[in-house]
């Protein structure tokens, strides 16, 4: 769910557009010194980001009876870094907007303060924390694409409250309004984006357990022990 | 899933060959003003303006534009109403206190705050729609070019644009399959097929990443896309009535803001 087009006022849209372009310009910075090392890595990554505007497409079934979509932030996060995360969550949310009429583009930058760069960047900390740990990837890969989602949804109440605060309770009884309103259906359906993007994961070791591996996400010897743990191997082909 | 994308229209519009300039302009142009307007007249205005535009010379099936219209309608509707009780302001206009702990007051200050909003929200859609149904993605890229956006983040989109649509029809015959073998019967089901889904499209766009790293190796490529611009000449018959509709907006909204009619 993105914030609206025209929905903040005007002073709102400057401040998450201002503080977003740091992030959006180091994310070319380091896609540039990545593309001079890697010449290879643009295409991959314009792959996987029309993977992940599909993803964000695609209806996720909802417990609540509602339907709703995956960021795949925390897929993206985990798999390329939280700047190239914040560029490729740029051109989604841009494409969103302007093939889906989804979001907009003076609340672009609130709505990538949100999605593509705070979530991602909690995601990515929880990701750091528990990599090295003895935590089975599989509880980390959940525990990073729920959080990420959560918090896209915190930061998104936060930017609301921030621009409508209450008249009785200011900012931290608008927060608590908005966030309690999402909280009914995003807080279920992150826990169900986490076990879906855990399974992804699951599948993708078992069919393509090189992938993972070239792209760093997690070590050898980890993908090795996942994979000897795991016993459902899935159809090769759906 | 999506099932039309608006790039579609914008590609069969009457408004294709109008320089791309000249449409973003309007665009931005307008849903600047809307966003800045203290007033909801004038973004009322612009989109009744602009819809009218849409719909007579550009020639969007009216169906099509009513049901691009619904869902924005339905989010602001609700966020408006949440606005309305929690913003204040003014003088009490209808309180309903049923328990101690709930208290749903509307105020004057509430209701104009929220009336502004909503015709602010009515008024930047409609801008980015004209743009949207209008400008095809392709000329944008094209745009931004020119304006000096790194070229590293143009082919990262225009790669992003193109497998789109290849993705897209993968997810798709992957979710007819799984919906005729009963994939999303159950809610248990549903969850196991869509990870197998998202798994198979993950493994597939990578499989089409290599591929086109191939096929571009084969092209010479070396780290940029040279691409052909087409874009018709700025055309001084529909530039100067863009200026004048948004010299004639900001006109409204100067007028409006400084003769005392701005909505507190």
């Amino acid at each position: 769910m993105h914030i609206m087009e025209g929905f903040l006022p005007w002073q709102w849209c400057v401040v998450w557009w201002l503080i977003a372009i740091p992030f959006l310009v180091m994310g070319v910075m380091e896609l540039r010194l990545l593309m001079r090392k890697d010449r290879e890595y643009l295409p991959l990554l314009g792959v996987s980001g029309a993977f992940i505007f599909i993803l964000s497409a695609l209806k996720l079934p909802s417990v609540t009876g509602s339907c709703s979509h995956p960021t795949g932030t925390g897929l993206s996060v985990m798999c390329f870094k939280p700047y190239i995360t914040a560029v490729i969550g740029f051109i989604v949310l841009l494409f969103q907007a302007l093939l889906l009429a989804h979001g907009g583009l003076s609340t672009l930058g609130a709505n990538m303060v949100s999605m593509a760069i705070g979530g991602p960047l909690v995601g990515y900390g929880v990701y750091k924390l528990l990599k090295n740990t003895p935590v089975n990837i599989y509880v980390t890969v959940f525990c990073v694409a729920a959080v990420a989602d959560i918090v896209t949804y915190v930061i998104t109440s936060f930017e609301l409250a921030l621009a409508y605060p209450a008249a009785v309770g200011g900012i931290v009884a608008s927060f608590s309004a908005f966030f309690v309103i999402f909280a009914i259906t995003q807080i279920p359906l992150s826990i169900i984006e986490g076990l879906v993007l855990a399974l992804v994961f699951k599948y993708i070791l078992q069919l393509k357990p090189d992938l993972i591996e070239k792209l760093g996400v997690f070590s050898k010897q980890q993908i090795e022990s996942a994979l000897a743990t795991s016993t459902d191997v899935p159809e090769k082909k759906v | 899933m999506f099932e039309e994308l608006l790039d579609d229209v914008a590609q069969n519009s009457a408004f294709r060959h109008i320089h791309p300039g000249t449409k973003v302009l309007l665009g931005l142009g307008s849903l600047i003003i809307c966003l800045v307007s203290p007033t909801p007249v004038v973004p009322l205005i612009s989109g009744v303006i602009l819809s009218l535009v849409l719909l007579i010379p550009v020639r969007i099936s009216p169906i099509m534009y009513g049901e691009l219209l619904i869902a924005p309608a339905i989010f602001t509707v609700m966020s408006v109403v949440v606005l309305l009780f929690l913003l204040g302001g003014g003088d009490v206009i209808w309180q309903f206190n049923p328990v101690l702990w709930i208290n749903l007051t509307i105020t004057t200050g509430s209701l104009s705050q929220s009336t502004l909003v909503f015709f602010r929200v009515f008024g930047c859609s409609i801008s980015l729609f004209f743009i949207v149904l209008t400008t095809p993605v392709t000329d944008l890229f094209n745009g931004m070019k020119r304006i000096g956006i790194p070229i590293e983040l143009i082919d990262l989109m225009m790669i992003i644009y193109r497998y789109i649509f290849i993705v897209h029809a993968q997810a798709v015959e992957i979710w007819q399959a799984q919906v005729m073998r009963l994939g999303y019967s159950r809610p248990r089901e549903a969850i196991r097929s869509f990870s197998l889904l998202c798994g198979m499209l993950f493994i597939s766009s990578w499989n089409a990443g290599e591929d086109l790293i191939r096929a571009m190796d084969c092209r010479c490529y070396d780290g940029i896309f040279p691409s052909l611009d087409l874009a018709e000449p700025v055309q001084m018959r529909s530039l100067i009535p863009v200026i004048a509709y948004l010299a004639g907006l900001g006109g409204v909204l100067i007028v409006m803001t400084t003769g005392g009619v701005a909505v507190p």
